[in-house]
């Protein structure tokens, strides 16, 4: 068979020509397509803001403990984020374990070690929320600040209350330091769940900080 | 063939023929593999690509290099070195976030040795098809080819 027609050689370059321009688009737009994605995976951030706020009754007696938790997602890429689960943790630095470490504490102090001192911390909040329906969208190239509050009192916990009310009257009241840890998993949008070799490519997994206590509850919600 | 000869047929029309060829289906090959491989970050398609029309590509690249090239020297070195430039390019469209200002770019040797253990399947695959298929195509193209003069245009 001899193809040798002139014309049918021109269509097989146009062809060539006409294949060559669509894969150029295709590989731009997947290009451009895989670099947001892999903005999000990379640069998309949580930043966590936790105020206590401890309360007394006329007496001067410790009544509650209020944390504000204020929850900031940032996302700098064109993808669509969606936030699934967010996790918190507080602990009060304890003074009084770390001035007297024979004290017996109910639950297991976290340390921290700071310079060359270790320092000790009671775990007081652990929460834990999620988010699928409604979802909570982060738009592209935007934030959103999500808040929460969880209340500590002597009817919700009075053990963890007791403990952190002998804290605070070890420090006469002063304000003690507290550890916060944060952690977040948040979804890519448009990118199909249980993709990848490692099933994951669609999740953005950001820890802020060191959880001191693994495995140890604590007063949440 | 002396050297002068040789640069001659290198920039010959023919020999830059062969150059654009690669550069044309070596594109669509690129993005094949990384399509393959990546289908969840591609765009605007998002779904995995079948096998049979993975290898109906293969075969139509093999087809057309077997026709425009009625050399089986030619045939056969394309069948090499158009899969390496297709794995080329899709290494290219691989860092591709990498050319972002605000990603700070990653360890690009790492990027090359991770690529390679992914489309290795496709590589060795596309080789295969090609071979076989150009082969087969110049056969039922009925080429007649110069065995001095690879570049020998044909045409007329």
């Amino acid at each position: 068979m001899k193809f040798n027609d002139i014309n049918f050689k021109k269509l097989v370059w146009a062809f060539m020509a006409i294949l060559f321009s669509i894969s150029l688009i295709l590989s731009v737009i997947t290009a451009y397509n895989y670099t947001e994605i892999a903005k999000a995976r990379i640069l998309a951030d949580i930043s966590t803001e936790a105020l206590p706020d401890v309360r007394y009754d006329s007496a001067g007696n410790m009544e509650s403990v209020n944390m504000s938790i204020e929850f900031t997602i940032n996302n700098p890429s064109q993808k669509e984020l969606k936030i699934w689960i967010l996790n918190y943790k507080g602990w009060l630095r304890d003074l009084p374990l770390e001035d007297n470490p024979s004290l017996s504490r109910w639950m297991i102090d976290g340390k921290l070690p700071v310079n060359d001192t270790e320092q000790r911390y009671y775990p007081v909040f652990v929460a834990s929320y999620s988010f699928d329906t409604p979802a909570i969208l982060v738009e592209p190239e935007s934030s959103i600040t999500i808040t929460r509050y969880i209340e500590l009192n002597w009817t919700v916990d009075f053990t963890i209350m007791k403990t952190v009310s002998d804290i605070y009257n070890y420090s006469n009241g002063e304000n003690l330091d507290w550890y916060d840890y944060s952690s977040a998993i948040i979804f890519i949008q448009d990118i199909p769940s249980y993709s990848g070799p490692d099933n994951d490519a669609n999740v953005i997994r950001r820890y802020l900080g060191i959880d001191l206590t693994p495995g140890v509850g604590g007063v949440g919600r | 063939m002396n050297i002068s000869e040789m640069i001659k047929s290198l920039t010959s029309r023919d020999f830059l023929k062969i150059i654009a060829v690669h550069l044309m289906l070596g594109l669509f090959m690129g993005y094949l593999f990384f399509y393959n491989v990546f289908y969840y970050f591609s765009a605007p398609f998002d779904s995995p690509i079948s096998a049979w029309v993975l290898l109906l590509s293969f075969s139509i690249i093999g087809v057309l290099i077997g026709y425009l090239f009625p050399d089986p020297r030619i045939v056969m070195a394309s069948s090499v070195t158009l899969p390496m430039t297709g794995a080329f390019f899709c290494f290219l469209i691989f860092i591709s976030p990498t050319f972002s200002t605000e990603i700070i770019s990653s360890n690009l040797s790492d990027d090359l040795f991770i690529l390679a253990r992914l489309i290795l399947v496709n590589l060795i695959l596309s080789f295969l098809v090609i071979f076989v298929t150009s082969f087969i195509s110049l056969y039922f193209f009925d080429a007649e080819y110069d065995d001095d003069d690879p570049f020998a245009d044909t045409d007329n």
